[in-house]
């Protein structure tokens, strides 16, 4: 089986993989629902008037947001290299990964976000209205309908960032996969592979699992 | 109060525009009961939308109580609606929230007093007979239990003007007449106004005490529901009201007469006197009784033959009773 030095790097990169999907979920969360919601309510004519002015907004936002959805993670990884030395001061290392996992995966997420809101019946926002809700009640009314499918939705956006995850470790990002990247790639350590791999599987299938029974949980559709 | 002048309603695209609303005058007294009738595509949803604001009119004047509702802010114009509350055809309950906290959220949205909005919610919930199903979720519930959410929600900051968009019209016969029950009792209690809007009138003339009939955008009628039945002047109005009196229509080129008892002279022997003094023969083909609201119409079927026909229907008509040749 392992040696100590194996068991140190196989739970160090377990450590960089939960920290790296801990703060990079954080702001994919943050920032995707704020992208989301702002689409959804810049383009629908029960919450905003849709005049020319609101209807490039929302253009605006929306193809920003596709054409970074569009580029490859790997390439986007590369293309703001000079960027993240900026922010972080290195482009190694596992903090090096996070700020083009964040740009990667926002948009990602805030086009299911948006696709969630969309959901809502607009009969519902019409009693709302109806009762005299204000801008907050209307967002709280709509946020409660697709709570259940947002969660789904972020669990999908976090089983991606796992896979994107694997192409960061390129560039030396850290993590299980790169583990499994650095010592398979040449047959050296095939235990130290597989452990990491099984392991990658075990936590998408627990994020599912667990993502799944809370939304189900709050869904009563 | 509520008052409309002279609204007129377009929906515009680009392709084609479509006159929802025409010339639109309608009053509606405080503490009535209006129905308004009139098949799908008539304009009821749009017409019932514009009251409280759902829907802005293209041109013409809504009047609330006294105020213009076009020059006020959104702000003030979700106040005005904390008094003008609706129920729709199919329930719109928050699907997330349980019983107690779909009322709640009305309350809280209406600014109710924060103290007194649990007390209110078991209130209203008492009202409606759902006390025991508070914890529940709208899909635990079946229709009318969740119509009767949808009238606890709207009336439990007590508002003045209750709207009711097709409220009974995804629900069946039993259940329907259970809501209109409910909605006759809560207006005994509250004296709220009721803008009824169903293309069903046989609920529609248990509950409303004026009826008007819409057809393409336009009404047609606006008569007391009594009148309504008994001379109706438009035949998309007739139309209507023969989901409710089937009519024998087999009968056809005879001397057959319908005759409508609708007031309160039914106590006099009015037939027996015709038909000694102008001589005529009846033979009663059918006869039947229709209650509207609290009262009562009489429909009697005769086939009539004699000379002094013409005489004789002359002297009911003057007795109040109408007659109509059936042909």
């Amino acid at each position: 089986m392992l040696n100590i030095y194996e068991r140190q790097l196989f739970i160090e990169a377990l450590y960089e993989t939960f920290y790296i999907i801990g703060i990079t979920g954080v702001f994919v969360l943050l920032f995707g629902l704020i992208i989301g919601f702002t689409l959804y309510i810049t383009s629908n004519p029960k919450i905003t008037n849709q005049t020319k002015i609101m209807k490039i907004i929302h253009r605006v936002i929306a193809t920003t947001n596709d054409v970074f959805r569009s580029i490859p993670f790997i390439i986007l990884l590369i293309m703001i290299i000079p960027f993240t030395r900026l922010l972080v001061g290195t482009m190694l290392g596992p903090k090096a990964a996070i700020p083009a996992l964040i740009i990667s995966a926002t948009p990602f997420f805030a086009r299911v976000v948006h696709m969630s809101l969309f959901e809502v019946s607009n009969d519902t926002l019409e009693a709302a209205q109806s009762m005299g809700a204000s801008f907050k009640h209307l967002m709280y009314v709509i946020f409660k309908e697709a709570l259940p499918s947002l969660v789904s939705g972020y669990t999908l956006t976090l089983i991606t960032l796992i896979g994107f995850m694997s192409a960061a470790a390129v560039i030396g990002a850290g993590g299980l996969a790169f583990l499994a990247y650095e010592y398979g790639k040449f047959g050296s350590n095939y235990i130290l592979m597989y452990l990491s791999i099984f392991t990658i599987l075990a936590l998408v299938f627990i994020i599912q699992i667990i993502g799944d029974k809370i939304s189900r949980k709050l869904d009563h559709k | 109060m509520i008052e409309l002048y002279k609204i007129n309603k377009l929906y515009e695209s680009k392709k084609e525009s479509f006159q929802a609303l025409k010339n639109i005058n309608l009053k509606i007294k405080d503490q009535e009961i209006l129905g308004v009738v009139g098949y799908s595509g008539a304009g009821k949803s749009t017409l019932v939308r514009l009251i409280n604001g759902l829907i802005k009119p293209s041109c013409g004047q809504i009047i609330i109580d006294g105020t213009s509702i076009h020059a006020l802010k959104q702000e003030d114009l979700n106040r005005m609606r904390y008094d003008i509350s609706m129920i729709f055809q199919h329930f719109n309950l928050v699907s997330n929230l349980n019983v107690y906290d779909n009322i709640k959220l009305a309350l809280s949205i209406k600014k109710y007093p924060k103290e007194d909005i649990d007390h209110r919610i078991h209130e209203v919930l008492d009202l409606v007979g759902l006390v025991d199903k508070k914890h529940r979720y709208p899909k635990e519930l079946s229709g009318g239990e969740k119509q009767r959410v949808g009238i606890a929600r709207a009336i439990s900051n007590r508002p003045k003007y209750l709207l009711c968009d097709e409220a009974t019209s995804a629900l069946d016969q039993k259940t329907a007449y259970d809501i209109v029950q409910l909605l006759k009792t809560i207006h005994k209690q509250t004296k709220i106004t009721i803008v009824f809007i169903s293309h069903q009138m046989e609920i529609v003339k248990d509950l409303c005490e004026r009826v008007v009939v819409m057809d393409e955008g336009r009404i047609i009628e606006d008569q007391p529901t009594k009148n309504l039945f008994v001379s109706p002047k438009n035949s998309i109005t007739k139309k209507l009201i023969k989901q409710v009196i089937d009519e024998p229509v087999h009968l056809k080129n005879k001397n057959y007469y319908e005759l409508i008892y609708a007031h309160d002279n039914v106590d006099d022997s009015l037939l027996s006197y015709a038909i000694k003094t102008y001589q005529i023969d009846v033979n009663i083909v059918y006869a039947k009784t229709l209650t509207i609201n609290t009262e009562m119409i009489g429909y009697l079927y005769l086939e009539i033959t004699g000379e002094h026909i013409d005489q004789a229907i002359n002297y009911l008509r003057e007795k109040d009773i109408e007659v109509r040749k059936y042909a």
